[in-house]
């Protein structure tokens, strides 16, 4: 619940270098503080201590327990949350509460804090601001539109990188609208909604003189923003109760923070410098890798500040309540048990980094509500907006946790998917349907009653969803942040180094920075102490945990690749045998995977889901299964706006029958059979006995295949021939249009075919079934000389002017001798071509005309080579005479054979209803052959 | 001084392009129809053309200027953008010319819907004839280099948008005819003809303004177009009345129109039994049509194929080619008419038998090898189509011909019976 919003918060951060600004995570939250939420209590359990619980709903960003040195910095951000939850509480100076911490964590010297508030406030604010600049700076470098909800975030964050009195003049022109949108929004969306808040302080202070702002600046616009939030608090009741636990991300987050923490300031130059002329100048190259780390750690600064003041709050709980207007109304909270004493904070730290990660940090959107959890699904650095509303408005429909938790399982699977295919960007997520939802998962809520009861279990369950995450998505996290600072300083090539260099020599940096002249020298210093203690408190909690979880970890890793594979198998018709592309794929998974154990030092690696595997496989089975469908064939969307291009597969299927079955969404490489498999698909069919509907399938399902495989060559020609003739025997004309048409195409971009053949095939079809003159004057046009060379065009040519002349034994002449299948085109013209023929003829002929002439003139009779077979004849003329008199003519007997009176007929002659016709129209659709298929 | 390129200094340019914007607004003030119409002309004013785009190579900045008339903002960006078009146009560059040219006629609409009355329809006949002219050069320009054409289609629509301004009541409504002449133009060139059924209701049906009230040369164009359309269709009686109507109300002096208008009229005329003097087809060289003409007096099946198939592409560019096609049962009528006068003059009595073996023989002499089951039917159509009256005997393989008028003329009839 309240979870997920913190590792939105975090992960919001995460966008300009995994860091999270804590302030303005903290300003969100504060409306959420005077209504006590059950979801923030959890957080706070999991942190550590009993005496959290009284602060934990207060504080839901806090639930890191962060070096205390920072505790300043916490204060000061606290401060407007204090105001917020109680307007009349002007005090921003957390003195006591400082104390409280530092008695609490003892390694905080008391008098550190005081001082500091302020400057953490302005830190957290340009965090938010150079968070979002360097997020901005992602999304140009990809190219992406910004989206609109983040309209005002965007710009002023790139303003910000760019210009810093540009930004001001931003937050200045964005304060009323952000502050305003934002604080209806708070309600529904926690996490992003700080970051709007920190915006707004910024506009109520002056601009900062010089392009950097100063600490001293932003001073003054504490009490402003605090009012600023105020106004939100009663609307915001309620909202974190949906938004599922992913509080454990929390410990992820921080643990990742940890070794920075000591750069806060630097931190701050670094996101100053996000420009890279700026980076040159100012810093040297570890320095930028340090600014990376130090943004992170920033983040954290905030959330360990809260926590901090959590303890405090707990140590001296009058005082706590004396600021708070609300005590906590949530009987959860109330009656919530004392925290696990096993779990120390620093283990839940830990155990919650990946999930921070892979939320996107976005600014403020129109949908805040969803947005928190959104991120939480959505990596920071790279994703369109059009994702990002899509992941929202996904979970958006989640009634409870487990379903959003399980929405989110879906989610992540399908991007990394999706980037994976490289289909990411290309795909429209705004048509993108959405997966079906999973009922509400009873398991689910079970665990959470039993957290709430049950201290122990609480923690396990706290961790089980983060854990889960990081099994599956701390490699890629790990990518992703690799590629965002590759953007980030491309030039540099720091990454690398920054690795290497992140653990052991950030003070080293930190010198170095101080060097420079940086006036917040001492107090980073401190910071950086108070850190290391902290950090390696930090560690060792983690070692102690990490023993019992490690095993579980792989046995769940493995679980859950072959779940990710079987849902791919099964979701096609076909079950596919494992085809090398896959195993290449796992393989190079399983290369991410090692590869992030060496950056992380595997311990992260190690905290997994206990919980998740046992209680929720099942659910993650079908979850699995509904990725891999609307993964696997989710490009839904308008057909014009998917880009073929990215969405090209390669089939690795080998079956070599397919039922053809229309695709409503990207396809699945596990169903699509490649090219070799389809010329055994073409020759199967073209000497299979079936009849056509079974032809016509296997055909579309070639077809489909090339389709999506942007097969476009000779076979490709083979197929649309193959089933424009079978079309054309079975008398199919939609279908024989569609092949035409592709050939057309195809031929016209210079592949080989019977390219004449359907040149006359389509003279003909425009003849006798189109009917336009401009069309066939066209096509006529384009006829070279030597086309007209060719026997079959030189027939439907002959036959257009017998049909354009009402000619009708040049007609049946060349109806008769048709190249090709032009027989069967023609076929469908000669009963139109019978009946004028005989109106003609009962005109001009008297007194009578012979049957056998009719027969003969007509096409009955006379096909066979053995002309002079008379029973052949005799039964054609039976036919004749029959058709003869279904359509009026009159017929006598003279002495020596059968005639038509002329005369007499003329009056009666009449067009009879097909005998065949059917309700649907199609004749050829025979009822029970189409069961039969059923 | 700073002199520019060409001489021309940056003073005199100066110079030069404010005087043409303070001549248009000069003419817009004074409601001056045809001064506007004379500045804006691209294509067929050279001098103003010439001038505008001399003078804007040397000035690089030509909204600066403009800038200056600040009380005429949408003239203004009018005139920055037509210049830029007369600039591109000088130096063919036509793609661009056109992107100018389509922002300045779309700001020039805007004005002009403004306006009350009519005064300035000759400027908007210009700016829609520069339009489309120049859209078919850039989309000359684009297929030359590859890429695919769509200026002409966006000129389409554009004119679309002018028709709907004029369409309405009042005064404007006497220009609603030029804009669908020159959209029929667009749809011809494009092969979308089947978008003209939208403008002809709109024109044929709206009775707010007689049709005589438009401008004659507009009456004449439009009927041609529309008479067009009628070949296409097969509807002989519909096509030529229309295209008369655009002959007789056509300049004499233009006789590159009446060739045009005759080129489709000849062969309606031809498939309503009405043969022209070869005399007027050497006077508007449509020679194409002369073996055809020869053929259909003399019932010489073979001329007409030969005609037919020396001329086919042209036939089939211009559409008339299924018509001519058709005028063969004509020939044979012909024929059989030949036949019947010369049996008549050896033997008044048998002259209305015709023996299929005569036919034949006849054929043969032609270069047409049919047998006689092919000729037999094509004696039935002819009776069929009432080209022959009488009937046919397949016993005897004889035609009997009527005693009164064996072969009816046509006489302005089209042949289906």
């Amino acid at each position: 619940m309240y979870a997920a919003q913190e590792t939105q918060a975090h992960t919001q951060a995460g966008v300009s270098g995994s860091s999270s600004t804590p302030p303005v995570t903290n300003p969100a939250s504060v409306p959420d503080y005077s209504h006590a939420y059950p979801g923030y209590n959890a957080d706070a359990y999991s942190y550590d201590n009993n005496t959290f619980q009284n602060y934990s709903y207060n504080f839901p960003q806090q639930g890191n327990p962060a070096a205390p040195q920072h505790m300043g910095g916490y204060d000061a951000s606290a401060a407007p949350y204090h105001s917020a939850n109680a307007y009349q509480n002007p005090s921003y100076a957390n003195t006591t509460h400082y104390q409280t911490s530092t008695a609490y964590y003892s390694s905080v010297p008391p008098g550190y804090q005081n001082p500091v508030p302020y400057q953490h406030g302005n830190y957290s604010n340009q965090w938010a601001a150079n968070g979002y600049g360097g997020y901005a700076a992602y999304s140009a470098y990809q190219g992406y539109p910004q989206h609109e909800a983040n309209g005002p975030n965007h710009a002023v964050n790139n303003q910000y990188t760019q210009d810093y009195q540009q930004q001001w003049a931003n937050y200045y022109a964005s304060l009323q609208n952000g502050c305003k949108v934002e604080d209806s929004d708070d309600c529904t969306a926690p996490g992003t909604e700080p970051v709007v808040k920190e915006k707004a302080l910024p506009i109520s202070q002056p601009p900062p003189p010089g392009t950097q702002p100063t600490w001293d600046l932003n001073e003054p616009s504490y009490p402003d923003v605090s009012q600023a939030n105020n106004p939100i608090p009663p609307e915001n009741s309620g909202v974190f109760v949906p938004n599922p636990p992913t509080g454990p991300y929390h410990g992820d987050q921080y643990s990742h923070i940890q070794p920075s923490h000591f750069q806060q300031p630097s931190f701050y130059q670094q996101s100053l410098q996000d420009q890279p002329l700026q980076f040159k100048s100012s810093q040297d190259q570890p320095s930028i890798v340090q600014g990376q780390q130090v943004q992170t750690t920033q983040l954290h600064i905030p959330g360990a500040n809260f926590q901090q003041k959590l303890y405090s709050s707990v140590a001296e709980p009058v005082q706590r309540r004396a600021n708070k207007l609300q005590i906590p109304t949530n009987p959860r909270i109330v009656s919530t048990p004392v925290m696990n004493p096993k779990v120390i904070p620093a283990d839940t730290i830990q155990g919650r980094k990946p999930a921070y990660l892979s939320v996107e940090a976005k600014p403020s959107s129109v949908k805040v509500s969803s947005d928190a959890s959104a991120e939480s699904v959505l990596k920071p650095d790279m994703f369109p907006p059009s994702l990002r509303a899509y992941v929202e408005r996904a979970l958006a429909r989640c009634k409870d946790e487990g379903q959003k938790r399980a929405c989110q399982e879906i989610m992540k699977e399908m991007i990394t998917k999706a980037s994976k295919d490289g289909t990411l960007f290309t795909k429209n997520w705004d048509t993108e349907p959405l997966f079906p939802l999973l009922p509400v998962a009873p398991a689910s809520t079970n665990e959470t009653v039993q957290g709430l009861d049950l201290p122990c279990s609480f923690s396990k369950q706290e961790r089980s969803p983060t854990r889960r995450a990081k099994s599956r998505w701390e490699p890629v996290t790990d990518v992703k942040s690799e590629e965002k600072l590759e953007v980030k300083a491309p030039k540099d090539g720091l990454w690398n180094h920054f690795r290497a260099a992140t653990t052991s020599s950030f003070s080293l940096k930190w010198e170095k920075q101080d060097n420079s002249g940086n006036k917040t020298k001492p107090l980073l210093h401190q910071q950086l102490e108070d850190a290391e203690g902290l950090k390696r408190a930090v560690k060792k909690a983690r070692k102690s945990i990490m023993g019992d979880t490690q095993e579980e970890n792989n046995s769940s890793e493995e679980s859950e690749n072959e779940i990710m594979v079987s849902g791919g198998v099964c979701l096609g018709t076909i079950t596919t045998v494992e085809t090398p592309e896959e195993k290449m794929r796992r393989q190079s998974r399983t290369k991410r995977f090692d590869k992030s154990k060496e950056v992380k030092t595997g311990n992260k690696e190690l905290l997994k889901p206990r919980m998740s595997i046992g209680a929720s496989a099942s659910a993650r089975r079908a979850t699995a299964l509904l990725l891999a469908r609307s993964a696997g064939d989710g490009s839904g969307g308008a057909v014009e706006d998917i880009n073929w291009d990215a969405l090209t597969v390669k089939g690795t299927c080998q079956e070599v029958e397919k039922r053809y079955l229309r695709l409503t969404s990207a396809p699945d490489p596990n169903t699509v059979r490649p090219e070799e498999v389809l010329r055994k698909a073409l020759v199967m069919v073209q000497s299979t006995q079936k009849n056509y509907l079974y032809k016509c399938e296997q055909l579309k399902s070639i077809r489909q295949d090339l389709t999506v495989q942007r097969i476009r060559n000779e076979l490709t020609v083979q197929v649309y021939e193959t089933h424009a003739r079978m079309a054309l025997e079975a008398g199919d004309l939609p279908e024989y249009n569609q092949c035409q048409s592709q050939l057309k195409g195809l031929y016209a971009e210079g592949i080989r075919g019977c390219n004449r053949e359907f040149v006359a095939y389509g003279l003909l079809y425009i003849i006798l079934h189109h009917g336009n003159n401009r069309d066939l004057l066209f096509s006529m046009a384009r006829l070279s000389a030597d086309d007209k060379k060719d026997v079959a065009i030189r027939h439907a040519l002959a036959v257009r002017s017998a049909v354009a002349a009402g000619d009708y034994t040049r007609f049946f002449r060349l109806y008769k001798r048709a190249p090709n299948l032009g027989t069967c085109l023609m076929d469908l013209y000669v009963e139109k071509m019978r009946f004028e023929a005989l109106r003609c003829m009962t005109r001009a002929y008297r007194p009578i005309l012979q049957v056998s002439y009719i027969g003969r003139i007509l096409g009955f009779t006379g096909f066979g080579a053995l002309e002079g077979s008379y029973e052949k004849d005799q039964e054609d003329l039976d036919e004749c005479e029959e058709w003869l008199r279904a359509h009026g003519a009159i017929l006598v007997s003279t002495e020596s054979e059968l005639c038509v009176d002329c005369k007499a007929s003329m009056a009666t002659l009449l067009m009879p209803e097909p005998e065949d016709a059917v309700a649907h129209g199609d004749a050829n659709l025979a009822v029970n052959d189409f069961l039969a298929q059923v | 001084m700073a002199v520019g390129f060409g001489g021309l200094s940056i003073v005199e340019a100066n110079r030069r392009l404010m005087e043409y914007a303070n001549k248009v607004v000069e003419a817009i003030s004074g409601q001056n129809g045809p001064a506007l119409r004379d500045l804006l002309a691209v294509t067929s004013s050279s001098l103003v053309c010439y001038t505008i785009a001399t003078a804007m190579d040397v000035v690089k900045d030509a909204t600066r200027i403009m800038k200056q008339m600040d009380k005429h903002g949408q003239i203004a960006d009018m005139l920055a953008q037509h210049m830029r078009c007369m600039q591109s146009f000088y130096h063919k560059h036509y793609v661009d010319a056109y992107g100018a040219l389509d922002k300045s006629a779309n700001a020039f609409l805007q004005e002009f819907r403004n306006w009350e009355t009519a005064w300035a329809m000759d400027a908007l006949y210009t700016v829609v004839y520069e339009l489309r002219t120049i859209a078919e050069m850039a989309d000359k320009e684009m297929s030359m280099s590859g890429r695919v054409p769509d200026r002409l289609k966006g000129a389409g629509s554009f004119l679309m948008k002018v028709f709907g301004t004029l369409a309405g009541k009042g005064s404007k409504r006497v220009g609603a005819l030029y804009v669908t002449c020159q959209l029929f133009k667009v749809y011809f060139k494009l092969g979308t003809v089947h978008l003209c059924r939208s403008v002809i209701r709109s024109i044929e049906t709206a009775r707010v303004f007689d049709f005589e009230e438009f401008p004659t040369r507009d009456k004449v164009t439009y009927n041609y177009y529309t008479g067009r359309l009628e070949v296409f269709n097969d509807n002989f009686l519909a096509a030529d009345q229309k295209l008369m109507y655009a002959l007789v109300h056509c300049a004499t002096s233009k006789v590159n129109n009446v060739r045009m208008i005759l080129k489709y009229l000849v062969p309606v005329k031809l498939s309503l039994g009405i043969l022209p003097k070869e005399a007027l087809l050497e006077k508007y060289n449509l020679r194409e049509y002369l073996d055809v003409v020869r053929a259909l007096r003399r019932g010489d099946v073979r001329l007409l194929r030969h005609a037919l198939e020396a001329y086919e592409d042209e036939f089939l560019r211009s559409g008339v080619y299924l018509v001519l096609e058709k005028l063969e049962l004509q020939v044979y009528q012909r024929l059989m008419k030949k036949i019947y006068i010369i049996q008549k003059q050896r033997d008044p009595s048998k002259a209305h038998q015709v023996k299929m073996d005569v036919v034949v023989k006849a054929l043969k002499w032609l270069e047409i090898d049919m047998d006689i089951d092919e000729v037999e039917c094509i004696m039935a159509i002819l009776i069929h189509k009432n080209l022959m009256k009488g009937y046919f005997s397949h016993k005897s393989k004889v035609v009997v011909l009527s005693k009164q008028e064996p072969f009816p003329r046509l006489g302005g009839r089209p042949v289906n019976s």
